[in-house]
């Protein structure tokens, strides 16, 4: 007992963390510093250091009121809501489908499941631009064929939806897998505890598995919430923001603003200031019902 | 009377033999440069900041060739157009000077001349030992030379692809439903026609359109806007912005009234999406650049061989069409000023002309419309001729530019390009949609202080 | 052994035929776009923009000559390797003594600065480009392996961090003990005894960490131009004016996405518990 806390405390910590934490410090600290420095100042892309300006709340100002800005906060919003909330759900149905098999099965869905996850997002979205082209495209084809019907993927109506459906055809196999796995940990006895009073499998769900699962699921939830809010690549590649501005998120107004055909660096910078403080705030509310799980657990 | 048959006969010899002699002198002398500039920068590395264009393919097949003769190497870094001018800019920020030839927007040229990302092209064109008589620099179409090329009276750079305005129509339906379509004169009758056409077979839409919210939707309308009296500016140089004039409106409100008969998803379409429905055979008329053709017809293609040209039809206010291009222009952090100039000149000389079209790419100079042999393969020549003359007539009527390019007016396209879109989408009214472009405009121009002068 | 009559038993077997096919269903949905990318890879122009769709028609290689010859696939993979293996291998070097530290040590604080660590993988990376690239500029290093290197490392380390400190968590005590008892030095115990024993931890991470690096875009495209250009970045390249390349585009994506999937499919049980940093192991 005494050399197991020998082992578990250690002299002295820091060699082993110190390096990580300055090499962190650097890296991170240094350019979020200066990204608030430069939301302070008004100054364009291509033009010398010098001609920047400080003018300091100006830029948040002229955020909160601009109507693009507002929209991109709700269209982020949305997009978060809806494709977090979706994968969770699909991911575990998903999960409780692949337990159910035998193992060949599993492989052979585990495998497919992999697959998306490894394409590039840049990748992913230009492919889906083609599937979902109204005319030509194959979702349509077999939308078509099957049900008769012919969606307009590229209106104002349905471009969210569809930048929707890649992120969680990419990263519903996230959620299932870690479920999955989450799932597997969870000790059998209890199922078969919940079989033998015959509750129904709704209940067994309800009533068993998500409870246990918790932490699992807090940090499913942590890394696609996170991941949905930082979102760029993929709706870039498949709208750019349009039509009109229904599928611009804020990494996209960001981009809009800060380079593209505008270049104002500060304004730019002062509403990534804005993403970032977002994702810090949510991230510490998801953080610590996170950690007061991982005290409770010992 | 046969003294005189004789002597025409002998003095016709004479000229042709001299006119062959010239030419072949001219070819000698053109081979001699070449030499010339494998001497100077041999095993030279140069490096091209290009969009993805049918002219910079055609660059590319082109430059195995150049390598052989002129000893350079070229590598180039080609990306899509919309992301071409932030690298550039950036590059240029941070003064890395890694491209050499950076291909430029003709609305680009005023931000990136007075920014100093290209330099003043003048003292190239003037020397005769950078400019060789053979590449007749006077021989490129005056309204790319002078219209395109050319910030507050200098020139900054090489017209590559010069654009106008096309109208592509189905041959095959034209003729199955006797329509002639030569009586495509009036933006009313091409209305009608993309009317008659919407569904008349099935799966077949009147016409498709870039919509995609900014450049593109931008392109689109501004083909419309100056057809039906609409103007951007009062007048360069006072600057007032009367973009939300009733014409103006009427204008955009004829496009949202096209998209009624355009395949669903024009309001994301961009390129590769127009020309695709264009191949696919999904629509009978196609109003757009001319460097769209060789993207109609791919091989293989529904529409090969299908397609016929004609210049866009005549406004209610004007005969007007788009003076655009891209144009290569020389960075000034650029290491190697003059190999990079020697690239160029080589890629849009005279002697290349025919090579470029070969390989796709566009009509850049007066002689090659009156090559009886360019007529004959390429079916939109002529009527790429007759557009530019509807150009022209724009620079007449006292605007000067299609796109005003000053600095701001990547800025002045963002706010278009979005409140265009939004209107064509329903999201706004064509009037609403122009007046909030007008107020930001306005304010925009006021913060640069046109409006101090 | 419930169940003895014939009714319960047909059903089951029914039941299980069912979820074998809607089981197929589900992976077909994930795999189809995968699959209909390579058909894109073998098809012509004219076959690509085809209507309808075309599902069966002869393949050409043409476009994989092209990617290969004419966009310089090779020239771009060295780029993305360049890049890569450096920044998994540094990510790993940094991350692994700290990683042990946060597993095996308790000191003031521990908990605060795991999270403070798991914090900075949430950074928008909208939101680090600007500052990166204004920075870069001043240092000069724009367009060079260094500036993707150190954005990868910010990414990288924190998820190294805890995805290895969930492998390390695994290993009994004791082990390490007995380790200690023969007269082997913390770091000795930490390189002869804890690393062994998390080499497939080890390895799924060094995976994560790769594919991370290797498919990401926004850093790529707006630190980097000529020189330093990677893979993912390649795309726009055949986003062109008049048309997507669609053959040559998938002929590149699956070239330089193979390898990562075989890797991911090798180390799939590592990969799917260290996702979770360790969160399902049955605790």
């Amino acid at each position: 007992m005494d050399t197991i806390k020998k082992v578990k405390r250690g002299k002295s910590v820091t060699p082993w963390i110190a390096p990580s934490i300055i090499v962190l410090l650097l890296i991170t600290i240094l350019p979020t510093l200066f990204l608030f420095y430069l939301s302070l100042n008004s100054w364009e892309l291509a033009t010398p250091w010098d001609t920047r300006k400080l003018v300091w709340l100006k830029n948040f100002i002229d955020d909160i009121k601009d109507e693009q800005f507002q929209n991109s906060l709700v269209v982020t919003m949305k997009y978060v809501v809806v494709v977090v909330l979706l994968e969770f759900v699909f991911g575990l149905i998903i999960a409780a489908f692949i337990k159910g098999q035998n193992p060949g099965m599993r492989i052979f869905m585990i495998v497919a499941l992999i697959l998306p996850m490894t394409l590039t997002p840049s990748v992913a979205g230009l492919i889906w631009r083609s599937n979902f082209h109204p005319v030509a495209g194959v979702v349509n084809y077999f939308l078509s064929s099957l049900f008769g019907l012919k969606i307009n993927w590229y209106s104002k109506e349905y471009a969210l939806l569809s930048t929707m459906i890649v992120d969680i055809w990419q990263w519903t196999p996230f959620t299932s897998l870690i479920l999955f796995s989450g799932m597997e940990a969870v000790s059998q006895d209890c199922y078969e505890a919940a079989m033998i009073d015959g509750a129904s499998s709704f209940k067994v769900l309800t009533r068993i598995t998500i409870p246990l699962l918790k932490p699992v699921i807090l940090i499913v939830l942590l890394m696609r919430i996170m991941d949905a809010l930082k979102m760029f690549d993929v709706v870039f590649v498949m709208t750019e923001g349009g039509p009109g501005n229904t599928t611009e998120l804020l990494s996209l107004n960001i981009y809009r603003i800060g380079f593209f055909h505008t270049g104002y660096l500060g304004r730019a910078s002062s509403i990534a200031v804005i993403l970032l403080i977002l994702v810090t705030i949510l991230s510490q509310i998801l953080i610590r019902s996170f950690g007061a799980r991982e005290e409770g657990k010992g | 009377m046969n003294k005189k048959i004789v002597l025409c006969l002998a003095v016709f010899l004479l000229l042709s033999m001299v006119i062959s002699f010239y030419a072949m002198a001219e070819d000698q002398a053109f081979l001699d440069w070449c030499k010339s500039i494998k001497d100077k920068f041999d095993g030279t590395t140069i490096n091209i900041a290009a969009h993805t264009h049918p002219s910079i393919d055609a660059f590319r097949e082109m430059t195995p060739e150049f390598t052989k003769l002129t000893g350079i190497n070229v590598r180039w870094d080609t990306m899509n157009e919309l992301m071409l001018r932030d690298k550039e800019m950036m590059e240029f920020a941070s003064h890395t000077g890694v491209y050499d030839v950076v291909m430029v927007d003709c609305v680009w040229m005023g931000e990136f001349a007075t920014k100093g990302i290209i330099i003043n092209l003048d003292k190239y064109i003037q020397d005769p030992n950078s400019t060789p008589a053979w590449y007749d620099y006077e021989g490129i179409i005056p309204a790319y030379r002078e219209g395109l090329a050319k910030w507050d009276g200098k020139t900054y750079a090489l017209v590559t692809a010069g654009q106008t305005n096309l109208l592509g129509y189905r041959k095959d339906l034209f003729e199955k439903y006797g329509i002639d379509p030569a009586s495509i004169t009036s933006y009313d009758k091409f209305m009608e026609l993309c009317k008659f056409f919407n569904g008349k077979e099935p799966g077949l839409y009147g016409n498709a359109f870039r919509g995609q919210r900014g450049h593109n939707v931008l392109v689109t309308w501004f083909t419309y806007l100056y057809p039906f009296g609409g103007r951007l500016f009062d007048e360069e140089g006072k600057w007032n912005v009367v973009i939300n004039s009733e014409d103006a409106i009427k204008s955009l409100e004829y496009l949202i009234q096209l998209s009624k008969y355009s395949p669903p998803g024009f309001e994301n379409y961009n390129s590769e999406e127009q020309c695709a429905a264009v191949a696919r055979g999904d629509v009978a008329l196609a109003l757009d650049v001319s460097a769209c053709p060789p993207y109609y017809e791919p091989e293989g293609s529904m529409a090969r061989g299908k397609m016929g040209y004609l210049p866009p039809p005549a406004g209610p206010k004007g005969d007007f069409a788009a003076n655009a291009g891209w144009l290569a222009g020389i960075s000034s952090d650029s290491k190697k000023q003059d190999a990079a100039w020697a690239f160029m000149i080589y890629m849009t000389s005279p002697q290349k002309v025919k090579d470029f079209l070969a390989v796709g790419g566009d009509i850049n100079r007066t002689a090659t419309f009156s090559d009886s042999e360019v007529l004959a393969s390429k079916p939109y020549a002529k009527p790429t001729l007759e557009a530019l003359g509807k150009a022209y007539n724009l620079i007449k009527a006292g605007v000067p530019h299609w796109r005003p390019p000053i600095p701001e007016w990547s800025k002045i396209g963002e706010i278009l390009g979005y409140e265009v879109n939004s209107a064509l989408i329903g999201e706004k009214s064509a009037k609403d949609a122009l007046d909030k472009a007008a107020a930001d405009i306005t304010a925009l121009m006021k913060e640069k202080g046109y409006y101090n002068k | 052994m419930k169940g003895l009559s014939l009714g319960p038993k047909v059903r089951k077997s029914l039941k299980r035929k069912v979820l074998v096919v809607v089981g197929i269903i589900i992976a077909l949905v994930f795999i189809f776009p995968i699959i209909w990318m390579a058909e894109m890879s073998f098809k012509t122009k004219a076959q690509n923009i085809a209507l309808p769709p075309l599902f069966v028609f002869t393949p050409t290689f043409e476009n994989y000559s092209q990617a290969i010859d004419k966009y310089n696939f090779f020239s771009f993979l060295k780029n993305s390797l360049i890049v890569v293996v450096p920044t998994v291998l540094l990510s790993l070097l940094v991350s692994l003594p700290a990683s042990y530290g946060f597993s095996r040590f308790n000191f003031k604080k521990k908990k605060d600065i795991a999270f403070w660590i798991l914090s900075l993988r949430m950074a928008p990376a909208m939101a680090v480009i600007l500052p990166y690239f204004v920075i870069g500029g001043f240092l000069r290093i724009l367009d060079k392996p260094i500036i993707l290197i150190v954005a990868y490392l910010s990414f990288n380390v924190p998820f190294a961090i805890w995805m290895m400190r969930s492998f390390f968590d695994e290993i009994p005590l004791e082990v390490e003990e007995a380790g200690m008892v023969e007269g082997l030095s913390r770091l000795g115990v930490f390189l002869r005894i804890s690393l062994p024993l998390a080499r497939g931890g080890l390895a799924a991470t060094a995976i994560l960490c790769t594919i991370q690096s290797y498919n990401e875009f926004a850093f790529a495209l707006f630190l980097t131009s000529f020189n330093t250009r990677t893979l993912p970045t390649v795309v726009t390249q055949f986003q062109s004016h008049m048309g997507i390349l669609w053959g040559p585009m998938a002929a590149t994506s699956l070239l330089a996405t193979f390898p990562i999937m075989i890797a991911a499919i090798l180390v799939r049980k590592s990969l799917v518990s260290g996702m979770s940093f360790g969160m399902v192991k049955g605790k």
